[in-house]
């Protein structure tokens, strides 16, 4: 005998759990967005780091690839659509940016495929001779620690409290 | 366009090209050509620094950074990273401190800061913010200074005896103990004497709501902001581009505003002039537009343009900026109202004749006599100066009025 309801309910139930693991299942990498003030220039994001204390520029070509990072566009993916932002559709490009938005901690996922061994920056270099223009636009990233006023005063910009002074010696009798 | 801004340094050619980048997107022809024909070196970073100005030169020239010398384009990229972290951390700062005083129900605006940066900029990398402005009612100064220090701020201590000049002064700074924030804690918007009549409730009653790093943050209305930014250039004598900036950015914000109200309430509170000279110096400087009733009432007003003109060429040349008396000129020139202007004369007057620690040293008088230290401290400065500054000014008059003989008479 065949329950209607029962069986309806459960496709209902199957398909909302198949549903929220399609959701949950990343294919590709994907950014991460909390903690995070960014904002958007005209030719790169400066994005805040607010557990790091760190603010971040990332250049045109690191801008694209991290807004691509879904956690559905694979680097395959990425990779064919890097000519929008003037490289060639090389997947090392996206692999090597990727290990620089890994390194300044804006993934939100690790790719399986950031283990495997990548070309040196200036093999890339190299490939993309040809297309002198293309170098400049290489993906970059720059990092500095946002020192509080006190630190910046001090000239001091790592998060180590000062140390305290050595108290002085008392002055030497003459004898 | 500015028709007669005359610019020698190749720097501040380029920084004002950057800047009408800015204001004028799509028009960076100019920019290009300048920065490729290596018009910037080490000086393009410190003229930007000086001016306050490093976000938005970063943000015209970052696109082509190719085109400058490495040493400039690592520079800048540097500076303006500083300046972002800064911005930030201010910015993380004022959704603290604002959250914590809704609170406590004390009324508070931030102005200026990364309030002004977030209004009217949209984002906070692009102003450089040096500490926080905080409005609160004089009347809840105490509980705001005492809410304040519960978080770690504490008065200035350079300025022990701040209480003592609150009738003078309008703020207090706070400077946290371990972070080094600093936080300026005003009961007044202007000094007194400065005669600018904006009052806590007026502004409380039309201010609005904006987010600051996702916290709530009360600030100012557009009207009001633009009059207090006007006010504060001209207390700074307009000595920094970034002041200048700020005015064409909030008239490229707000594109809405009623000017001709807004013209009539600076009247009102006698800063129309102050409103002009900081509209003028905008369209000259950045290249904005003037909204129709602003290019009317300066095409009326040939004492607002002249103070353009004069504060322009200032602005670029290396001469320091205005003190004292040429400070105090400048405030006067810039008011209408004869009662402002003698007001700020009176001010300047009155804190000059105040008898300091070397009047009292001369001699000591009991308390019922200490007028008499006014005529002792006329009589010290006249002696002080009587070689250094007086002589020549008389000898000066006497050379144009007097036969030429009885100035050249050698002094006795």
């Amino acid at each position: 005998m065949r329950l209607p309801f029962c069986e309806l309910s459960m496709s209902l139930w199957i398909g909302v759990k198949e549903g929220q693991n399609m959701e949950n299942q990343t294919v590709g990498p994907l950014a991460r967005k909390t903690d995070l003030t960014i904002e958007q220039l005209p030719s790169e994001t400066v994005v805040y780091d607010h557990k790091r204390h760190r603010v971040h520029c990332l250049n045109h070509s690191t801008s694209f690839i991290w807004a691509c990072c879904d956690g559905r566009t694979t680097i395959e993916d990425m990779a064919a659509r890097l000519p929008e932002s003037g490289l060639p559709p090389d997947p090392d490009i996206v692999r090597h940016a990727l290990k620089a938005l890994e390194r300044a901690r804006l993934l939100a996922s690790r790719p399986a495929a950031l283990d495997a061994t990548l070309p040196s920056r200036r093999m890339l270099v190299r490939r993309l001779g040809a297309a002198a223009g293309s170098v400049a636009l290489l993906p970059v990233i720059t990092s500095i620690i946002a020192p509080t006023p006190a630190m910046a005063q001090s000239g001091d910009s790592h998060a180590d409290p000062p140390k305290p002074k050595p108290k002085p010696k008392p002055p030497k009798r003459p004898h | 366009m500015p028709s007669d801004l005359h610019v020698n340094s190749s720097e501040i050619t380029l920084i004002l090209a950057c800047l009408r980048a800015h204001y004028e997107s799509g028009n960076r022809s100019k920019l290009l050509q300048l920065a490729r024909d290596k018009a910037a070196s080490g000086q393009l970073v410190e003229n930007a620094c000086r001016h306050g100005i490093v976000p938005l030169v970063y943000e015209a020239l970052s696109p082509d950074f190719a085109c400058l010398p490495p040493e400039v384009s690592t520079a800048l990229r540097q500076e303006f990273q500083a300046s972002a972290a800064n911005s930030f951390l201010y910015g993380d700062e004022l959704a603290r401190l604002s959250e914590f005083l809704q609170r406590r129900s004390i009324p508070a605006l931030a102005f200026k800061g990364p309030a002004l940066a977030a209004v009217l900029y949209g984002k906070l990398s692009l102003r450089t913010v040096r500490d926080l402005d905080i409005l609160v009612p004089p009347e809840q100064m105490d509980r705001a200074l005492e809410a304040l220090q519960e978080l770690g701020y504490a008065p200035d201590p350079r300025r022990p005896d701040w209480r003592a000049e609150t009738h003078l002064a309008k703020h207090v700074l706070l400077i946290h103990k371990n972070a080094g924030f600093q936080v300026e804690l005003h009961w007044a918007i202007a000094e007194r004497s400065f005669g600018f009549g904006l009052s806590f409730d007026k502004l409380w009653a039309a201010r609005r709501e904006i987010a600051v790093q996702g916290a709530p943050v009360e600030t100012i209305s557009p009207e009001d902001l633009l009059l207090l930014l006007s006010a504060h250039g001209t207390n700074h004598c307009w000595g920094s581009l970034k002041w200048v900036c700020d005015i064409a950015e909030a008239m490229r914000a707000f594109p809405n505003l009623d000017w001709d109200h807004l013209l009539m309430r600076a009247r009102a509170l006698g800063c129309r002039r102050m409103l002009l000279v900081g509209a003028g110096l905008a369209a000259d400087i950045c290249s904005v537009d003037l909204p129709g009733p602003v290019q009317r009432a300066l095409a009326y007003h040939a004492a607002a343009r002249i103070m353009c003109r004069e504060i322009r060429s200032r602005l670029f040349a290396s001469r320091p900026l205005p003190v004292d008396l040429e400070r105090t000129l400048i405030f006067v020139r810039s008011r209408e109202r004869l009662r402002d202007r003698l007001r700020i004369l009176a001010t300047f007057l009155a804190t000059k004749l105040r008898p300091g620690a070397r009047d009292r040293a001369l001699i000591h008088l009991p308390g019922s006599l200490e007028a008499l230290y006014i005529p002792i401290r006329l009589l010290r400065l006249l002696l002080t100066y009587w070689r250094r500054a007086i002589v020549p000014i008389i000898r000066g008059a006497l050379g144009q009025v007097w036969p030429r003989g009885w100035a050249m008479l050698p002094p006795e």
